[in-house]
């Protein structure tokens, strides 16, 4: 299964070349970036996407969209983006990467990441902003035995044939989370 | 074929039916096909299954994820329905289990079978019998056998797939086959059903509005899994089918036609009801027989709030019950992680269902069960608890893979028992947009409930032993499940019921309420093949005063 690989990142040599050195060193407030500096950033932001989420192969369209609707969230998110961009630079994987950031403070914005690309929601609420349906990557994670839902893996009774194997382990007993079940509102049968 | 008439707005037919849901639908089809006129009122406006696909898509991952069923569907600005993302607090609900009540229902042509599960469950002969048998609740005035020819046709109208093997149906007293033989189960259905049948749970194909083959003009079912809040090709059945075919046979649908008042005669028959259009014109449609289906809440809204000076309570409520009685299958969920992946998602969202503890000796002591194995994709749930672990890359993945193909949501219902106190009325303070009285509801569960709560509960410990399960739970608080029933209720005693076994009522002899509101007893079962049951039965006789006019 492709998406089951790890994330093959680009030399780190590769990388440098495409960052001017300014974005190393420097976090530019949004409206005071200049036009090559933003399309930096947003080939940073790609990079960023792809150690965050263990997807190699993130849409960078998508990453367009995710990223303006983080920034819209508010200066404290932006800037805390803004700030995540050059430590996806130095991070070699998502665990040396999420090190940084909680160092720096940014842990949230880090996870604010993950969760837009994942559920292609930013943001909660009256200001929730969707950004993705079916690309959503949460559906990637099983793409190869469950469809987004209004989307079907083939015709009719397609669902009666086995399905794939697990290739996960099964789950244990020590991931109990006590209360993190969401309060729910009626589920109509 | 008799056709309506109209005149500068107002109309008259042979038959005037307000609500164009299934029960609505499926009447005035009968009716058209038996050569009257028919003019169907709508509240709500129509919709477009597209437009309803998109909206579904682009509602925000918490809503999708907190089965927020209702903004997806465009609303009538003068006919409100429930919202809840955020509250619109059309329905005041009070009462110790108002919250519980909370029900989820469209006001569109086609009505709630937008966002239904398409479960097209039968009671069970001795429902019918619920104080006779059981000492509890009310009995029918009809029996199993005078209801249960309208239970083949309304599977035929509804086009269900289900069990052929006598062994697997619930009930097995059937005069004629399903049209379409059961929905074939996935592995999660199968596995599951192979673990807990040895111990008496008894897993049986729920009987369902779809099939894997074309029926009629619908699409075989392609497992979108998306039957709540929209299937997305139509293959599983939905009023507006049945709104189509009865246009088709000549009957015209008004939609954003809100009816708010109903004149009688002095022998209080119904002459006319008035409605309001979409630009706040009152018109009049005269009729000889008129049927009020728009649902157990709307309706007795309708009737209470159409009082006039010969019925000062309200229409057809001399005694006193319109909107009280009334129930709805009281809900709670058990989630778990099962030891080996059960990879629901596949196919509809509702295959099969626990049923061993549908009846027995103890429904005269609490309530009985029913424990639906919900199919709907768990990758949402997972996302949201495994987000909530703190993970990023690979280890989030394979952990929302993991609790997605693990996963397991049991949805179980209770039966509730029809008492006075839970009650519609209309409120003094709140109205809507044309200026009408909201809906205020009272609700309050009593002890058979929730001693029948804590017997589901018991035996949903023990499956999940079975499963060896992680992160057991059971939800505490009730939900509701939009099966609206008893508020117009069925009786032989005018003194204490609305409607007799045809769903007539006792005091207008031209006046049908058929739907969920006439049920004395609420089964553990997804009311909709009962209530369209009843609508056929309902037509019959219709059709019957019509002939003897």
């Amino acid at each position: 299964m492709a998406h089951r690989d790890s994330v093959t990142l680009l030399p780190r040599r590769a990388v440098l070349a495409l960052v001017p050195a300014a974005a190393l060193c420097f976090w530019f407030p949004e409206p005071a970036l200049a036009a090559d500096a933003v399309e930096t950033s947003t080939d940073a932001f790609l990079l960023l996407s792809k150690l965050l989420t263990g997807f190699p192969d993130v849409n960078p369209e998508l990453a367009i969209r995710v990223r303006e609707a983080l920034v819209n969230l508010g200066s404290a998110t932006s800037q805390g983006i803004g700030r995540l961009i050059p430590i996806g630079l130095h991070a070699s994987d998502d665990s040396t990467l999420m090190m940084s950031a909680n160092d720096a403070g940014l842990g949230e914005a880090a996870h604010a990441v993950v969760a837009a690309w994942y559920t292609g929601t930013v943001g909660s609420g009256a200001h929730a902003e969707v950004v993705a349906y079916a690309d959503a990557l949460m559906y990637r994670t099983v793409a190869d035995g469950l469809a987004p839902p209004t989307y079907a893996l083939g015709g009719p009774a397609w669902w009666v044939a086995t399905p794939p194997p697990a290739g996960v382990s099964p789950p244990k007993a020590e991931q109990v989370q006590p209360g993190t079940r969401p309060a729910r509102r009626g589920k109509p049968s | 074929m008799n056709v309506q008439r109209f005149n500068n707005g107002d109309a008259d037919a042979d038959l005037v039916v307000v609500g164009s849901g299934v029960v609505g639908a499926l009447i005035a089809e009968q009716l058209a096909g038996a050569q009257r006129s028919v003019l169907i009122l709508e509240a709500g406006p129509r919709l477009d299954r597209a437009q309803v696909v998109e909206n579904w898509r682009n509602l925000n991952f918490q809503q999708r994820v907190s089965s927020d069923f209702q903004s997806l569907y465009p609303q009538s600005p003068l006919a409100t329905a429930p919202l809840d993302f955020p509250p619109n607090g059309y329905v005041l609900l009070t009462g110790k289990n108002g919250t519980s009540f909370d029900q989820g229902y469209i006001r569109a042509v086609g009505g709630t079978t937008w966002h239904w599960a398409a479960s097209c469950w039968r009671h069970l002969p001795v429902d019918f019998q619920m104080r006779t048998k059981y000492g509890v609740g009310r009995d029918w005035p009809i029996s199993y056998s005078d209801l249960e020819p309208y239970y083949c046709r309304a599977e035929q109208a509804m086009g269900v797939s289900g069990p052929n093997d006598p062994a697997m149906q619930s009930p097995a007293e059937r005069s004629q086959p399903y049209p379409n033989d059961m929905i074939p189960w996935a592995h999660g259905d199968t596995r599951v059903a192979e673990i807990v049948n040895p111990h008496g749970y008894r897993s049986v194909p729920i009987p369902q509005g779809r099939a894997v083959r074309p029926w009629k003009n619908r699409p075989a079912c392609c497992g979108n899994n998306n039957c709540q809040p929209i299937c997305p090709i139509g293959a599983m059945y939905n009023a507006v089918h049945t709104v189509q075919a009865a246009e088709a046979k000549g009957v015209t649908v008004l939609a954003e036609s809100v009816v708010y008042a109903i004149d009688t005669d002095m022998n209080n028959r119904v002459t006319a009801v008035r409605w309001y259009d979409r630009n706040r014109q009152s018109h009049r449609a005269t009729g000889r027989a008129f049927v009020i289906a728009c649902n157990a809440l709307e309706t007795p809204r309708l009737l209470l709030m159409a009082a006039n000076a010969q019925n000062p309570n309200g229409i057809a409520n001399r005694s006193d019950q319109v909107g009280r009685n009334l129930m709805d299958h009281s809900g709670f969920h058990c989630t778990f992680l099962a030891s080996e992946p059960l990879w629901l998602g596949r196919g509809p969202a509702q295959s099969s269902c626990l049923v061993g503890a549908r009846d027995g000796a103890f429904r005269s002591e609490y309530s009985a069960n029913k424990i639906i194995l919900n199919n709907i994709s768990r990758v949402g749930p997972a996302t949201q608890q495994a987000l909530k672990l703190g993970l990023t890359g690979a280890a989030l993945r394979d952990e929302i893979r993991r609790r997605a193909i693990h996963g397991v949501d049991l949805s179980i219902s209770l039966e509730p028992l029809p008492a006075p106190q839970n009650r519609l009325t209309l409120s003094r303070t709140r109205h809507d947009a044309l200026g009408l009285p909201c809906p205020d509801i009272n609700y309050e569960l009593d002890d058979y409930v929730h001693r029948g709560y804590d017997a589901a509960a018991q035996q949903l410990r023990h499956i999940g032993s079975l499963f060896n399960a992680v992160e057991f739970e059971v939800t505490t608080s009730l939900n509701a499940n939009n099966h609206m029933m008893g508020s117009t209720i069925m009786g032989s005693d005018p003194k204490d019921s609305v409607v007799d076994g045809d769903c007539r009522s006792h005091d207008h002899p031209n006046l049908w309420l058929p739907g969920g509101g006439p049920m004395p007893s609420a089964s553990v079962v997804n009311s909709t093949l009962s209530m369209a049951a009843l609508g056929l039965k309902c037509a019959d006789s219709v059709r019957r005063t019509l002939e003897h006019a």
